[in-house]
Order: structure tokens, then sequence, then C-alpha cells
């Protein structure tokens, strides 16, 4: 007994000796590890997203560096984003994988949030979509029908601070009396909430909605409606290319009100629509990262996505949707950057009337 | 006899009481979603907890009336006094806390295999050889963990002004 | 039946049987360290599934999930601490085996129990996968409530003779549930303006918090080794024939562990407690649990295992995840892309037969494996305990820090445990707190959505009425069988009752 544990002890410690080998010196990332921060846990949508970029950025970056998911969870992604903006040197060692999620307490100026997207340097971003249906028998066969629909609905939400901002917003934009019923923990429950009867109206996001809605629409289930629609270079708000048949947000209220969207409402309706899909996801670099560092990186994005392989990764994982890079990323984010102050009152107001909610 | 009644187990009853009072107190605070779940099961256990230290203090008044003795803990199955074994804890907790502190000055790795090679050495008193052993087969253990899952243990203040080489960083 | 025929050749090809020996390693690792989980497990296997073939991918995760239940006994039994959140109620009664140089037998037991309760789960993931739909629509958010405070009963059983303090120690576990972010609302509750706080106290921490850190803390303080007696007793055979003996026993908790990991919302954590409680209060002699009862290790291992199977019904089919571990999983389905949902009955069936045989191929080897392991590994209980303390801590303090990555774990890991030691020096019972901890957030969303969504009526569905009968009948079955024993019997039954809620 005594001489197995010597043993073991011995093996272990020539484990921790082999660990103690410095890593190679190197130009530009050679023998490099590059820590990419997901203030999610493991798992999540975020990152999935990470994981699946991370061994093609291995192969592009120069020098081959390891790639590194470091989840940072907590207070909603406030954590992760808060270490990165302190901690984060301007070697091009650490990046930064924000989600809606993250973007959505900036926007709304809650008091704990450090970090500042103005002062980093995008990398890529990737947009997702979202497809909202409803339930069969209400009289509605397609979005014309919501022309003056008087029924109470119910939706199932996460929280009115969460992403449900979005659908919730435009269901009142488009005269629907939406009851958000809160407390569910995602859109799979959602979407199980809507089968079982609990809810009448709900929204997934398109992968989703191809798999598992599109289904229960041939079955008679659930009758399409919309999608948010996703935001093309003029800074527009676009039909989503991966559900071409369904109208997107701004074609559904002009069909109803008959008039294309404007005021307060609809600026934050699509400043927090590109938040939180628009440019959903986003890889970035810290403030002091030197020019050139930027440009490898970006270099790499943009090779990814020439990559057959990566295509396959994208058709199968990521919703098929077109990615952005660079200058491009950076111009669809800076829809969300340059909110106006008065639609951020406008919206923070909302909250508070329509759902007694205060942002801190 | 006041002091005698002072036993951990009635400041335990009545530091419940408390908690459940401060349960009710924030709880007023919050929005109105978030309010009724805390407020109302602070409330019951308010109440519970009064009448739990109510009957702790009648039985510990019982007992210190009959035996004179103080407290006699009816319920652990120690074959040592309930003073020796508070003792006892209250070393080994400080030990914990030693390691924190050291963990805060000079990180994980370091404190933890330090804390292993002296525990072995003076608690469980072997020799140098197998504590060294023991402290190095810990270091290599964390390592693996850290490297399989992408974690930084804690690094202390030290780390701040030294750059040193991982996985001691 | 010939898609399931073809997938068992197809997982026993080569190249994937060894992805499932090698997920079977790393869960029995993972299982015997104490506070390392499924979870765990999940997030280190995750980056490496990038890229594989799924049938690949799911024997690998699939065999590490099924494990765990199956090796988190050791610790449980050798040492009363946890070995993942699954395995907390084997404490109860073989921990105190293990006391009486008895662990071989109450491993052996664990193992047979482990054994035939996965396989059950794996034979009803199979049975089931037809008729699974209906049955989850059927349980609506006012369901969902009803089924957590069956789970909330179970604390009146679990605290013997000391209900008043048994219930106390359930609001302090919804309290603690309760810290954090509020489940409806952007409110942060009694956080006492520590941002760490903002996210609650993990479960992890509350679980070896509560039990593990009093443990190590008492034996230290004893000052020997786990086992108090010189020599070991029976062996493992015994321990086998103990579980075939009771065989229905194994059979209940299958179906209720079954049960529990179907329906999503009651997590894997109280899984075993619920079995546990079962036991308890449908037995007539229950003088001996908490002392040492065999079937007070058979009722909860055989639970825990079957709920994997259980556990993959909402996950697979629903996209809705089972338990932590399951959540994590569910990343790896998208890492592979594949969509949950009922796609996967049509399009993916092979991969939901995989899963199956790796659910059943993975829990024999496990439970071999293990059995093979129990004889060196008893062992260390007839060591002093100074010689594992140290690595007690270290393994303890790594596995809270891992939780969140930040200071904050340290020190919860270091306030539960005195307040863990301090509960069960004082007899306040810490399985009540662990379950009202993690029924917590269940209990007030569900009831929440239930009454936003139907007001008062919610109380009046079908399903609601019928979980509140059985609520009534199993808290009646607990106190009929409690009035039915001779006085002896009950003055005995005050000390189990005092030993339960010191564990």
């Amino acid at each position: 007994m005594r001489k197995t544990c010597m043993l073991l002890g011995m093996a272990f410690f020539l484990v921790s000796s082999l660990g103690l080998a410095p890593p190679a010196q190197g130009v530009d990332f050679s023998g490099k590890t590059i820590q990419w921060i997901i203030p999610f846990k493991v798992g999540g949508g975020s990152d999935v997203w990470a994981r699946l970029y991370a061994p093609f950025f291995k192969k592009y970056l120069p020098g081959n560096p390891t790639v590194a998911v470091k989840n940072m969870p907590g207070a909603g992604s406030i954590t992760g984003g808060n270490y990165f903006h302190t901690k984060a040197r301007g070697d091009g060692l650490t990046v930064f994988g924000s989600s809606g999620s993250t973007s959505f307490p900036y926007l709304l100026g809650v008091s704990a949030v450090k970090y500042d997207f103005t002062k980093y340097h995008i990398v890529f971003a990737s947009p997702t979509g979202g497809a909202a249906y409803i339930k069969p028998g209400l009289g509605v066969d397609s979005v014309k029908d919501l022309k003056g629909f008087k029924t109470k609905l119910n939706y199932a939400s996460q929280g009115a601070t969460s992403l449900d901002i979005i659908p919730l917003l435009a269901f009142e934009m488009l005269g629907l009396d939406v009851k958000g019923v809160f407390g569910y923990k995602g859109r799979g429950a959602g979407r199980v909430a809507f089968e079982q009867g609990e809810t009448s109206i709900d929204y997934q996001t398109t992968t989703a909605f191809i798999k598992n809605v599109r289904p229960l629409v041939k079955q008679g289930l659930a009758v399409p409606l919309m999608s948010w629609g996703i935001l093309d270079e003029k800074g527009s708000v676009v039909r989503d290319p991966v559900e071409p048949d369904l109208p997107s947000f701004p074609e559904a209220y002009e069909m109803v009100h008959g008039k294309k969207p404007s005021g307060p409402a609809w600026q934050a309706w699509k400043a927090f629509f590109v938040a939180g899909f628009g440019v959903q996801k986003a890889m970035w670099l810290p403030e002091k990262t030197p020019e050139d560092i930027v440009m490898a990186y970006r270099t790499a994005a943009a090779k990814i996505l020439k990559d057959q392989e990566f295509k396959k990764v994208i058709e199968k994982s990521l919703g098929g949707y077109q990615q952005l890079v660079g200058k491009e990323a950076r111009m669809a984010f800076n829809e969300v950057l340059s909110v106006s102050p008065e639609s951020k009152k406008w919206l923070i107001n909302w909250l508070k009337e329509r759902y007694d909610v205060t942002v801190k | 006899m006041q002091h005698r009644l002072l036993s951990v187990r009635l400041v335990f009853a009545a530091i419940m009481v408390l908690a459940f009072g401060y349960g009710i107190y924030e709880a007023f605070s919050y929005a109105y979603l978030a309010k009724i779940f805390p407020l109302y099961v602070s409330l019951v256990m308010f109440v519970l907890a009064c009448i739990n230290l109510a009957q702790e203090i009648g039985i510990s008044w019982k007992e210190v009336q009959e035996s004179g003795v103080g407290f006699v803990d009816l319920e652990s199955d120690w074959d040592i006094p309930m003073t020796t074994v508070i003792g006892r804890f209250c070393t080994f907790l400080a030990i914990l806390l030693f390691l924190y502190a050291s963990i805060w000055l000079v990180g994980y790795s370091i404190s933890i295999t330090i804390f292993l090679v002296l525990f072995y050495r003076f608690l469980t008193k072997t020799t140098w050889g197998v504590a060294l052993v023991a402290g190095f087969a810990g270091l290599g253990f964390i390592s693996l963990i850290s490297r399989l899952m992408v974690i930084d243990w804690p690094s202390g203040i030290i780390q701040n002004w030294i750059q040193l080489p991982w996985p001691l960083g | 039946m010939e898609a399931a025929l073809k997938s068992l050749s197809i997982v026993l090809d080569p190249s994937h049987f060894m992805f499932l020996c090698a997920g079977v390693l790393v869960g029995l690792s993972i299982g015997i360290l104490p506070g390392l989980g499924g979870i765990v497990g999940m997030s280190i296997l995750l980056p490496i599934i990038y890229g594989m073939d799924p049938h690949s991918a799911f024997a690998l995760l699939i065999g590490m999930v099924a494990v765990i239940p199956t090796s988190d006994t050791f610790p449980s039994v050798m040492m009363g601490i946890p070995g993942s959140s699954a395995s907390q109620a084997t404490i109860m009664d073989g921990y105190p085996l293990a006391k009486k140089g008895e662990a071989a037998r109450a491993l052996g037991a664990a193992f047979t129990a482990s054994l035939i309760g996965g396989l059950f789960g794996a034979a009803v993931l199979t049975l089931i996968i037809p008729i699974a739909r209906p049955i989850v629509l059927a349980f609506g958010s006012p369901e969902l409530f009803m089924l957590a405070l069956l789970g909330m009963s179970m604390v009146g059983v679990l605290s013997g003779n000391k209900p008043g303090k048994g219930v106390l120690a359930a609001g302090i576990g919804l309290m603690i549930g309760a810290l954090g972010d509020a489940p409806a609302v952007p409110e942060y509750r009694y956080t006492l303006g520590i941002e760490y706080l903002m996210d609650g106290v993990p479960l992890v921490i509350v679980g070896l918090g509560l039990f593990a850190f009093p443990e190590i803390f008492d034996l230290l303080i004893k000052g020997r080794s786990i086992s108090e007696v010189a020599t070991l007793g029976k062996g493992w055979l015994d321990g086998v024939k103990d579980a075939i003996h009771h065989k229905l026993i194994i059979l209940r908790c299958s179906i209720i562990g079954v049960i529990v990991g179907f329906l999503p919302g009651l997590g894997g954590s109280v899984v075993d407690w619920i079995a546990y409680g079962h036991i308890i209060q449908t037995t007539r002699d229950r003088e001996d649990f908490g002392k040492g009862d065999i079937r007070g290790v058979l009722a909860p291992e055989s639970a825990n295992n079957a709920k994997e199977g259980g556990g993959l019904i909402p996950t697979l089919l629903f996209g809705i995840p089972g338990s932590g571990s399951m959540a994590v999983f569910l990343g790896g389905l998208l890492i592979l892309g594949i969509q949950p949902g009922p796609a996967m009955v049509t399009e993916h069936v092979d991969l939901l037969y995989t899963a199956i045989w790796s659910l059943a191929l993975a829990n024999v080897f496990g439970a071999g494996l293990c059995i093979f392991l129990s004889k060196p590994i008893t062992r260390l209980t007839i060591i002093p305990f100074a010689y594992l303390a140290p690595f007690m801590i270290l393994i303890i303090t790594l596995a809270s820090y891992q939780a969140s990555r930040g200071w904050g774990d340290l020190i919860a890991l270091l306030v539960m445990g005195i307040l863990g030691w301090v509960m069960k020096q004082y007899g306040w019972p810490r399985p009540a707190a662990l379950i009202g901890y993690v029924l917590s957030d269940n209990i007030e969303t569900y009831l929440f959505i239930s009454v936003q969504r139907y007001g008062i009526s919610w109380m009046t569905r079908v399903g609601v009425i019928i979980l509140a009968l059985i609520i009534i009948a199993s808290l009646a079955l607990g106190i009929f069988y409690q009035r039915k024993k001779t006085p002896k019997a009950r003055s005995e039954s005050r000390d189990y009752a005092t030993q339960a809620s010191q564990r």
C-alpha cells in the first residue's frame, strides 16, 4: 500500500515537472496560446460559437497558435466583460467574445458595466435571425390578419431586459395585446410552453425554427408570422434570406399600419435588434492592440470565411448567415453604438411603465 | 449561570432568528415579482425560528438548573467534551484561514503545495521526503487540471510584481 | 428494431468503442473525486469532440455521464463526502457502513444497484420514445410546481423526529437558493453589494460546504481513521447478494429515478433524496436507517443511475436539459451540428440508439471496473485520516473554484462549510437544507408562471389535483408507518433521526 502511494506520488511529480517546461519563443504567435474569453458557461450558445471558430483561427493566424476558450460566466456576462476591460493586455493574446446579453446591459446603462465597445477593435461578427409564430385557430393566417387583432396573447419570456425586448416591443408596435409571462428559462422552454398551450405566441432562432417549428406548421399546430430580418450593407433591416417567405418586421409593420416604421420606438427597436440579432456575437481585441495585430486577426477571419470546410460549419451550426469581418463588422456594430440618447431613454421609460422594471 | 447559557447552540439559534428577520426586511425593497417568495418564506421561517429559540433556551435553562454543569450536548456521539471539539475545530479553521491568506499573497499553486508539505510533515507526522513527494504530487495534479479545463488558479499579490513561470504564476 | 441492432453494431465498432471506453474512464475518475460531477466532465470533453463524427462523440460523452453516478459512490461511502451532486443521500447509510468496516459490502451493493438502475434507465429510454412527447407536454408549469412540492415533502421524512428544525433547515435552503438573480425580473436579492453573489451560490459549493467540509473536520478532530474497526469485514459479494435480495427496492427506485430525470425541472440533485425518503416512508422497520441499513444505499444508487437515462429524453427530444450536465451536453449537440427536438426521432434515430447502447454498455463496464477497484480503494478507510485530509482539502477547494472561477467560490465554501459544521453538531438536518436550496428556483419560478398565466384557476387542473393527492398520500404514509411501531422501536427511531440529522 505504502509503495503504491509512493509510486503514484512519483508519477505525479514527473507529470508536474514535465508541465513546468516553458513554451517555445517565436515570431508572431508561434508556440503561444490565445485566450478567448467567453463570458458564458461551457455549452452555452456563445461557447459553442467560439469553439466552432477556434480551430480555424489556429489554422489561419500567423504562427498557428493554440486558441483556448476561457469561460468566465457571471452576472449575465458582465463579469467576463469587465475582466476583459481591466485585465487584457494589448499583445494580441487575449480576445473577447461578446453576445447580445453583453451588449444589452451596456446599451441600457447598467451601472455594473465597466466595458466599453467604443474602445475595442472588432475582428468579426456573426449575425443570427429570429422568426415569430402564433397559435392556429385565432383567425390569423399571416401577418396581414394582425391588423386590428384584439385577442389577448401570452408570450413565454425570460425577463423584460433579456433578448425578449425585441419580440415584446415588436408585438406592441404591431398593436398586439401580448402579456409577457416571465420566468421561463430560455427559448427551448418557450417552445415547449407554446406546444403545451401555455403560451399563444412565440419566436425561435431561425435555426430552431426551421428544425422544430416548421414541422409544427406542417401539422397545422403553428402559423408563421414574420422574421425579424437582417441588416444589409446600407444599414436597413431587410428580409432574412434564411427564411425568404417570411416578411421582415418592418414589412410586417407596414402591412398592419400602412406606413413604414419610424419614431423613438422604432429607433430603439432597431438598435436593440442589431445588438441582439444583427450583430449578435462578435470578437474583440483590447484598446491598446497595435494595428498590425488587429490586421493579422482580421485577415485570418477573412481567410476563415473562404475556407471550404468552414462554409460547411456555417451551414450546419451557424444558421447559414453571412459572417461579417473587419470594416463591415465595425459599420454594422456602429448601428448599436450610435443609438441616440432619446431612444435609450424611451426604452428605459417603456420598461418602467409597461413592465415595472427599473434598470439599475 | 448567565454565561453558561451562552453556548454555540443558542447563539446559532439566535442567528437563525436574525437571519430570517433580515430576510423579511430586505425583501420589502424588491420589485413586486421578486419580493413575494423571499418575503413569505422569511415570515414563516422567522416565526418558526423564534419558537425554536424559545425551546432551546427552555431546554438549556432546565439543564443548567438540574445538573449545574452548563450545557451538555445530548446529541453528539463524541467521546470527548464539546469544548474540546470546538477548540480543535477552531484550530483547524485557523489553519484553513492561513491557507486562504497565503493564497491571497502568493497564489493557489504555491500555497497548496506548501500546505500539503507542511500538513504531511507536522500533522500527519511523516518524514520530509514523503511530505515533499505529496506536495509535488498535488502540484502536478492541479497543473494537469489547469491544462485540461483551461482554468487559472487564483493568483496572489506577489504575481502582480513578479512574473513567475507556469504553473506558479 | 433493425435501427436498434444497426446502432449496436456501430457502437461495438472498435473506433467508436474506443471512445466509449475513454468516456467510461474519464467518468470513473471524475466520479471518484469528490465535488466534481457531470458538468466538469462535459466541460473537459467538449473541446475534444469538435470535428468528431456524432456516433463517436455520443459514445464518449454518454459513456462519461453514465458512469459518474456509479463511481461517485466511492467517496460517499468511504468518507461521507458526496462524490457528485447525485450521490449525497448515499452518505447517510453508506458511510456508517464504512465506519463499521463494511465498506466493501456497501460498495458491492451500490454498484449492483447502479448497474441495474442504469440498465433500467436505458431500457425505459428505448421504450418511451414513441410516447415521450405527449407525456412531457402534459406537465405544464403548475404540474411542475406540484412536483417540486412533492420533493419538498421529503423534508419531513428526512428530519426524523425534529420536524421543526427540518422545516427551518429547508427554509435556510430556500433562502440560499433565492440568493442572487430573481427568476423573472432583473432584481438581485440579498447580495449585500457583493458582485459574486449576484449569481447566487453554486450547487457544488453548497453540497461540498454542507457535507464534505464538516466530515473532513470531524475526522480530523477525532484523529483516527475512517473505519472504526481495524479490519475490513464483509466483502463485496455480500453486497451483491443484498442487492439481489432487495430487488424490489431497486426496481421502485429506478422508476423514481427515471421519472425524476425525465421531467424537466426537478434536476438530478434531488433524485437520490427522493428515493431515499421514499424508502424510509414505505418501510416498517426503519430503525437502522442512518446507522448502516443497506437499503439506504440501494435506494439512492439505483435512482441516480436511472435518472441519466430519463434525463436524455427531454434533452434529446425537446432541447430542454434534464440536468446541469445535460445542459452542457446540449452544447455538444450544437457543436456537432445536431438540433435536438422532434427531428431526432425521424432524422437521427440511429444516434438515439447509439445513445441508448452507450448508456447501457457504459453502465456495465463502469460497474465492473468499480467492483474491480473496490478492494484496493477500500483499504484507504483503514489509513489514519490525516494522510487523506490535505488531498481532500485540495480537491474540495479545486472543485469549488471551478464553479465560477473566482475568489468568491473559496470564501463561499468556507462560509457554507462553517454553517454545515454547526448544523451537524447541533442537530439541524442538512439534507433538508439541500433540498430547499435545489428546489428553491423551481418552486418560485413555476408558481409565478402558474399564477401569471392562469390566475387562481391553476389549482383546479387535473394534473395538479392528482399530484396534490400523491403528496398527501406520501405524507400520510410516513406518519402511518411511524405510528405503527412499538414504543421501543419508536424510541430507537429517535436515535436514528438524531444520527441522520448529524450526517
